[in-house]
């Protein structure tokens, strides 16, 4: 898999007619001789002194949640002073200085690794995010049972995408290492993967190690670079390892990667397929654009009418130009591979995604058509705190710069001599803008949001591109790009999480009921300890987490069951319609986490699908204390503010 | 200074190949046979040497190696991984043996399929290389340190915000009572007293609970069908309590069938069943028929 790091080739290179269109040249980086450590003026002593940055980023930051835990208040400063840090040494290395390309890459996986520090202090101690719980329950269905595909009441679809867990329990077995560990490591080397790739991609598509390192620091300005992509799930794991398929395929014009480069990209898109579903049609998808757009260069003449050859610069009279790599066999093998997983082995994703999807749509085209809002920007949603205002502001920046940035960029790169992959990759940054309107809609607010880890891998290209074509000779302007994009990682982290959970609970403080607590996580090993696994359980959703992953129960829901456990729990005797739905659902035990008085009207208690007309008003006490004066439950357990009800005629599962 | 090359041990073409292998081997064999910490070192040494065997198939010494060998690593472990458990063998030794042999066969496809120019190695760290090196350490101590300081204030927190635990479940005919004590809090001293219809069927004194320590009563027998209660007391204040007003449920897991009220209508399967065949009904009027039937829970 040698690539080797030479000037675009001749045919390349003479072509490029310079009047009519921008030509992409290497910039002055110096060349690193052998691709190693090259030492250069000062060299060491940038990379040192990033690297000593990044340790105090995150030593600030793990002094930041240590103070929310207390109830402090210096948290915040705390929180931004430590991504402060990590941020400006290592994008003034990577945009600004003329370092190497091995140093360069050394500041960004160093970068990159302490932004995942971040998440990790914000909880070293165990999963505490929402989707972590339902991996972590696929994860411990493997280790014990050894087979695939186990039920997983809390998102059943993810069961059925088992590369996470199967990694996650080969490290578990060959170390004995808890599953909280493993998950660790392997997200963190998933982590390096997805910086190193995105870092030698870009690299080898524009041929610069400062573009390559302003790529990085973009991308890592995505709303869900913090914390989202870093938890313990199996997109964190699929996503990087879509970028070095991606790698391992992509190469300037007139340059195959190589048998092995193909084979090893054609490996990992298969990994991709077994680990997550959507990352897996974004792979499947580039690669089929990517192979057609290659084709039709190869074929010019049969298939584009004659004023699209003059125009793109093809036919008889265009000049001569290397063709590109065709990724036939990556891309048929990836998408047959992806479109069989999902209709022979998980047909439960089209179920799974289709609603959200749905939903986004609908709530789009009323936007569009009856110009109606259903959500406010940065409003705030019952959480205690809210986000200062220039955080506001920063993520309104940052939206605006990206704006502006794309069609600049995107003009540009349509004009210049860049692989197709590259300009399918920008292009599709558009998505991005398209999307953007929906953060206007409460349901197409989340599809938005997820979209950003694709979108911002365009967004990335341009800006590397942009930056490098605009600013690469000039230090001011340089300097200019770097507050740039220092200000759209600002607004990237302003928005990547709510403002009142960004730094880590004070367990004490926070309503049991918003959060997965200590003593969630006591009831959940107690059950599984004593009681054994997979009893059916109703309770509310925070409880549920931590009883259907460390508990290994079936919790009992709406999305993965049909169970409508609000009907269990909101009546305030216990009624025809509480014994009908116990019996309906088989549920065996009610837990009551009487935390759930505590939230404000208008937020889900026990079900995300609850009907609205339930949480609309306050919860009565007597709902949750119905079951202690009733002989149909017998409350076998309590724990600060919970209590187990055992039904005391259930059926079993 | 491309010609200055970092002398790396074993030299030859086959001296890599051969230190990999042994590696492998002995991790792999320790992994097999081994336990504790040994086993942690032995797992890691052996996922260790798979990236190093992948990095010798790729024929890049660079530092840019690191990430293809990372990701290739992560790839090798889902694939095998789903192989592994479509033929129904994750355990220990599968593992390890599909792991060791897959990094001997890539270290040695590496020396039977060398590349034929071989890229040049990292060139020699001058002083500013190893400030740089220097760098990487300090951050690598500084995460360590934060992540440790870090997981002290996190179990810290938690500890302080957990609770005393009390149960009180039925297993058959017997009622099994424990209390636990989190960690984070002191010892404490308890006094439990179970009740059935108001009459006291069993205390225990002076339980002392040390953090994070659990105490768990003999099996005790209730009979009839009067309501039990669970009363944990510190110091004279009541701590948790656990009531059930079907007191008579492990008596009735031995007559069912005779513990069923409205005799004239047909048997139900269970007891929510035969709920949902009256209709509405409160509380009150359940406890006046004996609705409670089975406990359907064991411990295992």
């Amino acid at each position: 898999m040698t690539v080797p790091k030479a000037a675009p080739p001749a045919a390349e290179r003479v072509v490029v007619p310079a009047a009519r269109r921008w030509r992409w040249r290497r910039r002055a980086v110096p060349a690193a001789g052998p691709r190693g450590w090259r030492p250069g003026p000062a060299t060491g002593l940038a990379v040192g002194l990033a690297f000593l940055a990044d340790g105090a980023g995150v030593a600030a930051l793990a002094a930041a949640d240590a103070q929310a835990r207390t109830g402090g208040s210096g948290g915040y400063p705390l929180f931004w002073a430590g991504i402060a840090l990590m941020l400006l040494p290592s994008a003034g290395v990577l945009l600004l200085s003329r370092e190497g390309r091995a140093a360069r890459l050394a500041v960004a996986l160093g970068f990159g690794l302490s932004l995942y520090l971040a998440k990790v202090v914000y909880e070293p101690t165990a999963f505490t995010f929402h989707d972590e719980f339902a991996h972590y329950r696929n994860a411990s269905n493997l280790l014990a049972s050894g087979q695939l595909f186990g039920y997983n009441p809390l998102i059943r679809a993810t069961g059925y995408y088992p590369g996470l867990a199967v990694a996650t329990d080969a490290i578990t077995r060959l170390t004995r290492l808890p599953v909280y560990a493993s998950g660790l490591i392997l997200i963190g080397c998933a982590r390096l993967t997805l910086i190193g790739s995105l870092f030698l991609l870009t690299d080898e598509i524009l041929q610069s190690p400062r573009a390559a390192g302003t790529a990085v620091v973009v991308y890592a300005a995505n709303p869900n670079f913090l914390y989202f992509d870093a938890q313990y799930s199996y997109e964190s794991l699929a996503l990087p390892l879509t970028v070095l398929a991606v790698y391992f395929l992509a190469r300037r014009a007139g340059r195959n990667p190589g048998m092995l480069a193909t084979a090893s990209g054609l490996a990992t898109g298969l990994a991709v397929v077994a680990t997550h579903h959507i990352t897996a049609w974004f792979l499947a998808i580039l690669l089929l654009a990517c192979a057609a757009a290659a084709w039709l260069q190869r074929h010019p003449v049969r298939v584009l009418p004659s004023w699209l050859r003059r125009r793109r610069g093809t036919g008889a009279t265009a000049p001569e130009r290397a063709p590109e790599f065709l990724p036939l066999l990556p891309a048929a093998v990836t998408a047959s591979a992806a479109l069989a997983w999902a209709l022979a082995v998980a047909p439960i994703t089209v179920a799974y995604i289709g609603p959200v999807l749905s939903r986004a749509v609908q709530q789009g085209l009323q936007l569009i058509i009856s110009h109606r809002m259903s959500r406010a920007l940065f409003a705030n949603t019952g959480q205690a705190a809210t986000a200062p205002r220039w955080e506001d502001l920063a993520a309104i920046a940052a939206t605006l710069i990206i704006l502006a940035v794309l069609p600049v960029a995107l003009v540009r790169i349509r004009r210049a001599r860049l692989p197709v992959l590259a300009k399918l990759l920008a292009f599709s940054s558009l998505a991005w803008v398209a999307l953007l309107p929906l953060r206007f809609t409460a349901a197409g607010q989340e599809t938005a949001n997820r979209s950003s880890e694709f979108a911002y891998l365009g967004i990335a290209i341009c800006f590397a591109f942009l930056v490098e074509s605009l600013a690469g000779s000039s230090r001011w302007r340089r300097s200019l790009a770097l507050g740039a994009v220092a200000l759209v990682f600002t607004g990237g982290v302003a928005v990547s999480w709510n403002y009142a959970q960004r730094l880590a609970p004070d367990y004490r403080l926070v309503n049991g009921s918003a959060i997965v607590t200590p003593d969630d996580r006591a009831l959940a090993q107690w059950m599984l300890a004593t009681l054994g696994p997979g009893h059916r359980v109703a309770t509310d959703a925070e409880t549920g987490l931590a009883l259907g992953s460390l508990g290994r129960q079936n919790v009992q829901t709406w999305a993965e069951d049909g169970a409508r456990v609000w009907l269990i729990f909101y009546p305030p005797t216990v009624n025809s319609q509480v014994t009908a739905e116990i019996r309906r659902s088989r549920v065996q035990y009610v837990v009551v986490q009487e935390d759930v008085l505590g939230l404000p009207d208008g937020v889900t208690r026990f079900d995300d699908s609850e009907p609205a007309l339930y949480d609309a008003s306050p919860l009565p006490a007597a709902s949750l204390a119905k079951f202690g004066s009733s002989p149909l439950f017998r409350e076998i357990y309590t724990v600060g503010s919970l209590r187990v009800y055992q039904v005391s005629s259930g059926e079993g599962p | 200074m491309p010609n200055h090359r970092i002398p790396v041990w074993p030299r030859g073409p086959w001296g890599r190949p051969a230190a990999c292998s042994g590696v492998t081997i002995a991790s792999a064999a320790a992994t097999c046979l081994t336990a504790g910490p040994l086993r942690l070192i032995a797992g890691l040494a052996l996922l260790a040497a798979l990236a190093w065997a992948v990095s010798l198939l790729l024929q890049r010494a660079q530092f840019d190696a690191i990430v293809p060998v990372t990701g290739l690593t992560l790839v090798f472990l889902v694939l095998a991984g789903l192989g592994l458990a479509t033929v129904r063998s994750l355990s220990v030794v599968p593992t390890a043996l599909t792991v060791g042999a897959s990094a001997l066969a890539a270290a040695w496809a590496a020396a039977r399929f060398p590349a034929a120019s071989r890229p040049a190695r990292a060139a020699r760290r001058g002083a500013r290389g190893y400030i740089a090196l220097a760098g990487v350490l300090v951050f690598a101590i500084a995460a360590t340190l934060a992540v440790r300081y870090a997981a002290e204030s996190a179990t810290a927190d938690s500890s302080q915000a957990s609770s005393l635990a009390v149960w009180a479940y039925p297993v058959g005919d017997q009622l099994h009572v424990g209390a636990q004590q989190p960690d984070g809090h002191g010892a404490v001293l308890l006094r439990i007293v179970v009740t059935q219809a108001g009459a006291t069927a069993a205390t225990w004194n002076n339980i002392l609970l040390e953090p994070g320590q659990a105490w768990e009563a003999p099996a005790l027998t209730l009979t009839g069908d009067a309501p039990v209660r669970v009363v944990a007391l510190r110091a004279g204040t009541v701590v948790a309590t656990l009531s059930a007003l079907a007191g008579g449920l492990l008596e009735t897991r031995r007559a069912a069938v005779t513990k069923m009220a409205v005799p004239n209508r047909p048997r139900p399967a269970n007891a929510v069943d035969y709920v949902a065949k009256l209709g509405s009904i409160d509380s009150t009027h359940a406890g006046r028929c004996g609705l409670a039937v089975r406990p359907v829970t064991a411990a295992p």
